[in-house]
């Protein structure tokens, strides 16, 4: 089985997420931060980079070839904020593969990272957050 | 509203208790379909222990949440790069904590270095940019 570095460049479809007050709230309810009404945590870029970028996680898991209980950890994540997010309201996100590497680490074994960058702004094109992260896929080693 | 100084080390931010709870809120906002994060019999099928695994996203989010603290403001971050050493299990005792590397009054932002413990054994470390309020 080859690898997976022929993704790179692959662009997911992109599109708007309609944001809803309540899932703010939920968010920073869940990561034990104070929900506030007009900014959603930081964090929330995350989700709605993935959700508007129609890149889920079981979508990126498809892309790159694992099972959603094979052991896919995140490696890295790194953000910067243009903007507050607001905590409601239409935002809209694009995505892309940038890199995809085969490795092999002294208790990973055999694994892929792959890089992701998604591009998070307001509904009429201001820059909210640009989101950089990788994943480490496992992968059996050829027989 | 804090006043940052090169070398101070931040007040804590501490997660008594992982809520699994919380966990499966995340997984429903996500759309994560992953059941080590809520179905603890998968996780002992795997071997994976039989407690659930927390989210990435939550786990950097406590960073997140100690950074803004320490700058006062929830709208205080500028830039966060983070790296995920290990699993945070529910039940676990999480620990953040982190130094002021340095400060730049004309550009009204601190450099920090954070870092998450669980049960004592690091789980992740971090950078973050944070704007902070003009010297009086």
């Amino acid at each position: 089985m080859g690898g997976y570095e022929h993704l790179v460049g692959h662009r997911f479809r992109g599109g708007d997420y309609d944001l809803a007050g309540y899932e703010s709230w939920l968010w920073a309810d869940a990561v034990t931060a104070t929900p506030d009404p007009a900014v959603a945590h930081p964090g929330m870029a995350f989700m709605l980079s993935l959700l508007g970028a129609r890149s889920t996680v079981a979508d990126i898991l498809e892309l790159l070839g694992a099972a959603t209980d094979s052991g896919v950890m995140f490696g890295e994540c790194a953000l910067e904020l243009h903007a507050p997010i607001p905590a409601a309201g239409v935002v809209h996100a694009e995505g892309e593969v940038v890199a995809v590497e085969r490795k092999r680490g002294r208790w990973a074994g055999l694994f892929d990272l792959a890089t992701f960058e998604h591009r998070l702004t307001e509904a009429d094109g201001a820059p909210l957050v640009t989101m950089t992260h990788s994943w480490v896929f496992p992968r059996e080693e050829d027989a | 509203m804090s006043r940052l100084r090169p070398g101070q080390r931040l007040d804590p931010y501490v997660v008594e208790s992982v809520d699994s709870g919380r966990m499966k809120t995340m997984a429903l906002l996500l759309r994560d379909p992953n059941p080590i994060h809520f179905d603890t019999d998968v996780n002992e099928r795997l071997g994976l222990g039989d407690r659930a695994i927390n989210q990435g996203p939550i786990n950097m989010s406590y960073l997140i949440e100690l950074a803004q603290r320490a700058a006062g403001s929830p709208i205080a971050l500028r830039r966060f790069r983070v790296r995920f050493l290990g699993n945070v299990l529910a039940g676990q005792r999480v620990e953040c904590t982190g130094v002021v590397v340095s400060v730049d009054e004309a550009a009204g932002t601190a450099e920090l270095e954070l870092a998450a413990t669980a049960d004592g054994d690091r789980v992740l470390e971090a950078v973050a940019t944070v704007a902070v309020p003009a010297s009086p």
